[in-house]
């Protein structure tokens, strides 16, 4: 089997940054990734082989809806938005990171 | 239904959709750069390399969909279709291969599962117990025996059904068959025709666990002496002579002239306790001649019984012995001598399950149906065995692709998934094809084991058409998994590098080596056994059998058709022997009781031979035979001593006898037994002289020894026995003579009733029905098992061959001769069939239980047969080499070095 990517240790936490991502605004594919990337100050970069696998996973589960978008350039494309679901998903997910990342921080003072 | 539908249409929509949206991922990215001043090709390619792969991506997108499992399974599908079109040989191979080990085991299997699985359909036929593990007919007359008890009298039966037993009830039925005249009046079927009919006690229907479509079964009341003549009837009598008429409850029937109402029907798959023997009708023991039934000493009952809950067949085998004992000491005068005591004591009786009733066919032929059922099995091993080598040929020489599909991302488990629905394409349409042939082959088959009347019928229901399923997912898996265990294991990138350099086929060939030996081992003993069983059937026919089975015509004969009674009949049988004699080609014509081979047989041990002192305990037993004037000239049996009979011995004359050689040795051996008395009968009072002698002739079955038979004159006979005769004639022409003959017959008296007119060759081959097709279907199986691993082997070998081309290109330029590659071969080969052949030796060894019982003058351990199957194997073995060898030999090697 093929080493796994960064993005599978990473992929709990991606399915949180795909989700905050949108809680602003629906954005397509590539837009999320830019995002992702600029939000974090180019320390994070969602590599595409986990981030399209994640959206499909994430609107299988009913957090995200997509719907398809005529552009300018004339293709078009697949624009998703957070759902009700995925907004009650997303505050948890934000809770349970911080009690994470707090009881790590007490861990590390120590 | 159509939310599902619409759903797989939006998942393959999907698919699409995927591609769309990564591709715009890719133009985004790519315009992007452009911006940022990358020229347009690099920026193409930083966005493609970005994603690394899109099929990987696609494929992984695809699963996070989840839902793929149908589309997959629809994909593998027609993945195969596709290679299977793209080698229709080896398709139509594999396909016929595994149709052979299918369809062959389907029949075998419906048969088994009607001779000796089907239960009797009663109600819980588990409950049901014989009160005898002996499946042969017929009654036995004289005093009470020791030992086992097969059969009893109606005292004793009526003492059991009274005797408080372990039984919820105990009825009984006449052992042996009961035919007369039948008339149904007011029937659109007005012909004469025969009845088969049965007689049962009043609790029969009722132990048995039976109903009636119409009317009602037997009861107590109905098996009374006095009661009024009743008989339930089957189905098949009421369709085919009572007109399938709902009315029939309370019509009369006449059966030999004698009125009896119809109280029922039984419906049509119930056949009472007997396989084989289903009769028309059932009627009270009562109803039997009074003579018959009546007699102290006339044991011709055989019962069974309804175990009572909760007990057991042990428990009520004890009880029911004791209790026979007990009331047999009962009705001896007291006191009892202790040859007496002796006696009682040593009664027991053997029970026996009864779930599936009575079958001759079951007992006769268990061994030989075992037989053919490993036969096939074995079969289905080597068709499975040699698909699978097929499989694993394509799979070495598919590894490229194999490996590229790997590259290309798709995962172990697909690739293995996708080998196994190939196999299970392959086994689908096997299957089907199998079934279809099972079909039309079963009944056939069934046909040769049991005779014609039998309502046996070996029909694919639900539980032989699971067992087909079980054998082919059985057959499928075993082919496809070798070839899939060795997709998993592939290196793509190893073997794209070294793909046809013939390396890593070694890995695969060693899967393969397995499979050969094992087919040439199976072949081997296939045709073993089938070369002994073609060799007991010809020993069977070229043993001596006393007589001379040529030109011998048989017509059975019924006169009391006719109204002739056993006073009357003698002039007939004068009259028709002479005008049969008058037929052109008859050299001599005769008559007896019946004919050898003819499945008859009568014994009597009320006999006291002068001169011969039984010994203590003794009883004698001999075979008697009724026969008319010439009789040993006509069946060709040799007079060894005195004369035969002839019209002079008739009713009033002095009483004569013949007797065979067996009987001499046994009671006169130092001198002739002519001018000797024998007294037959209970009170001796029947009494002959012996004044032939004749050879030793076998009547019923070859393997056992000829028993000591008296030969009594028909027509001396007084009873009514003799109102059924066999006539035989010996001519020349005797088998085109069976027209004239009945023509002759009909102009004396056309009341007079014919059956069964055959050749005597045909009647004693008929006995070997069995054997005979046993030996057909395993020759058959066996030439298919060589075909079959013939080709396999072929395949095995060529492409081996082929795949070593450069090895061979390079040791033939090294400078080696064609000879060391023939030599090559040769060893190869000779280690697969020296270990196939011991193996196969092995296996017929381990399998000669079953066949030592049907084989006969030959054993499993027979050193010719065995070296002419091995030698058979081996020049099979040797063919398939030759065309690969000569390919190999004429390889150039400047050329097959080159084809890297």
């Amino acid at each position: 089997m093929a080493p796994p990517d960064r993005a599978d240790v990473l992929q709990g936490m991606l399915d949180m940054l795909i989700l905050k991502t949108l809680a602003t605004a629906p954005l397509h594919g590539y837009a999320i990734a830019q995002r992702i990337n600029q939000s974090s100050r180019a320390r994070v970069e969602v590599p595409q082989g986990s981030l399209y696998p994640a959206l499909h996973r994430l609107e299988k589960r009913g957090l995200l809806a997509a719907s398809w978008v005529d552009t300018d350039t004339g293709r078009r494309a697949r624009v998703y938005r957070l759902t009700r679901k995925g907004r009650t998903e997303l505050g948890r997910e934000i809770a349970g990171w911080q009690r994470l990342s707090q009881a790590i921080d007490w861990i590390l003072e120590t | 239904m159509t939310g599902r539908i619409k759903r797989w249409w939006r998942a393959n929509r999907r698919e699409h959709e995927i591609d769309d949206e990564l591709a715009f991922h890719v133009e985004t990215q790519t315009q992007d750069l452009m911006r940022a001043g990358v020229p347009p090709a690099e920026a193409r390619r930083r966005a493609l390399s970005g994603f690394g792969g899109l099929a990987p991506i696609r494929e992984r997108t695809r699963d996070a969909r989840g839902r793929r499992w149908l589309t997959d399974l629809v994909a593998d599908f027609r993945y195969a279709a596709r290679a299977l079109r793209q080698h229709p040989g080896f398709a139509l191979v594999a396909v016929l291969t595994l149709t052979l080990g299918i369809g062959a085991n389907t029949a075998i299997f419906s048969m088994v599962n009607a001779v000796l699985l089907r239960p009797l359909p009663v109600r819980d036929p588990g409950r049901l117990v014989l009160f005898t593990g002996d499946t042969s007919q017929g009654t036995i007359t004289g005093p009470f025996r020791g030992g086992t008890w097969t059969l009893f009298s109606t005292e004793t039966y009526e003492f059991l059904r009274s005797t408080p037993l372990p039984f919820q009830s105990v009825a009984a039925f006449e052992s042996g068959v009961y035919r007369d005249g039948l008339q149904v009046p007011g029937s659109q079927n007005q012909t004469d025709t025969l009845v088969n009919g049965h007689f049962v006690s009043g609790n029969f229907f009722g132990t048995m666990g039976a109903t009636a479509i119409l009317g009602r079964t037997l009861t107590a009341d109905d098996d009374r002496p006095g009661a009024a003549p009743v008989a339930v009837a089957s189905e098949r009598f009421w369709r085919r002579n009572l007109d399938a008429d709902p009315q029939s409850v309370g019509r009369t029937i006449l059966i030999d002239a004698r009125p009896f109402v119809v109280v029922g029907i039984m419906p049509a798959p119930f056949f009472g306790v007997r396989v084989g023997l289903a009769p028309d009708v059932w009627l009270p023991l009562h109803q039997r001649n009074a003579q018959y039934r009546e007699r102290t000493n006339n044991y011709w009952l055989s019962l069974v019984g309804r175990l009572a809950p909760g007990q057991t067949m042990t428990a009520a085998e004890a009880a029911t012995t004791s209790a026979l004992r007990r009331f047999l000491a009962s009705q001896e005068a007291a006191p009892i001598d202790d040859d007496t005591r002796q006696r009682i004591a040593s009664v027991r009786i053997a029970m026996a399950d009864g779930s599936r009733g009575i079958s001759v066919t079951r007992e006769r032929n268990t061994p030989l149906l075992l037989l053919l059922w490993s036969a096939v099995g074995v079969i289905l091993l080597i068709a499975s065995a040699n698909v699978g080598t097929l499989l694993l040929a394509r799979a070495a020489s598919r590894e490229r692709e194999v490996a590229v599909r790997r590259a290309l991302g798709a995962s172990r488990s697909r690739l293995i998934r996708q080998w196994l629905t190939e196999s299970a394409v392959l086994g689908a349409l096997g299957a089907m094809c199998g079934a279809t042939v099972a079909w039309f082959v079963a009944p056939r088959l069934l046909a040769t084991f049991v005779p014609a009347d039998n309502p046996m019928t070996a029909t694919i229901d639900g539980v032989v058409f699971t067992f087909t399923s079980v054998v082919t997912l059985v057959a499928c898996l075993l082919s496809g998994l070798a070839p899939s265990l060795r997709a998993g294991r592939v290196d793509p990138v190893g073997s794209l590098r070294l793909a046809g350099r013939g390396r890593p086929a070694r890995r695969v060939w060693g899967m393969t080596e397995p499979f050969v030996v094992a087919q040439v081992a199976m072949s081997l003993a296939l045709v073993l056994v089938a070369t002994l069983l073609v060799r007991t059937l010809l020993n069977a026919q070229q043993h001596p059998y006393g007589f001379d089975q040529d030109n011998v015509l048989l017509v059975q004969i019924h006169p009391q058709f006719g109204g002739y009674q056993a006073a009357t009949v003698g002039e007939l049988y004068r009259r028709i022997h002479d005008r049969l004699e008058t037929l052109p080609g008859v050299e001599r014509v005769s008559f007896a009781r019946y004919a050898p081979f003819s499945g008859s047989r009568s014994s009597t041990s009320t006999v006291v031979i002068e001169g011969y002192e039984p010994g203590p305990g003794e009883t004698i037993s001999l075979e008697t035979i009724l026969v008319g004037p010439n009789y040993p000239q006509t069946i060709g049996m040799p007079l060894v001593a005195g004369r035969a009979f002839d019209f002079a011995d008739s009713a009033g004359a002095r009483r004569v006898a013949m007797v065979n050689e067996a009987f001499a040795r046994r009671f006169h051996p130092e001198r002739t037994p002519i001018g000797r008395r024998l007294a037959l009968g209970p009170n001796e009072d029947r009494r002959y002289e012996i004044v032939g002698v004749l050879k030793d002739a076998h009547f019923r079955n070859i393997r056992e020894a000829v028993a000591p038979s008296v030969f009594l004159p028909m027509l001396q006979e007084p009873t009514n026995r003799i109102l059924n005769a066999e006539f035989e004639l010996r001519a020349p022409n005797a088998a085109n003579l069976a027209g004239p003959v009945r023509d002759a017959i009909a102009a004396i008296d056309p009341n007079v009733r014919l059956e069964r007119t055959r050749t005597l060759r045909a009647q004693v081959l008929a006995t070997f029905g069995p054997e005979r097709t046993a030996a057909a279907f395993i020759v058959t199986f066996a030439g298919l098992a060589l075909v079959v691993a013939a080709i396999g082997l072929y395949g095995v070998v060529s492409h081996g061959l082929a795949r070593r081309t450069s090895e061979i290109g390079v040791r033939l330029a090294l400078g080696a001769g064609r000879v060391d590659v023939v030599r090559l071969v040769a060893r190869e080969t000779l280690w697969r069939l020296g270990l196939g052949l011991g193996i196969g030796l092995l296996l017929t060894q381990a399998g000669s239980r079953f066949l030592a019982g049907h084989l006969f003058g030959v054993t499993p351990t027979d050193l010719p047969s065995a070296a002419m199957a091995a030698l058979l194997l081996s020049a099979v073995v040797a063919l398939t080499t030759v065309r690969p060898l000569l390919r190999a030999m004429r390889v150039d090697p400047v050329i097959a070095l080159r084809a890297e």
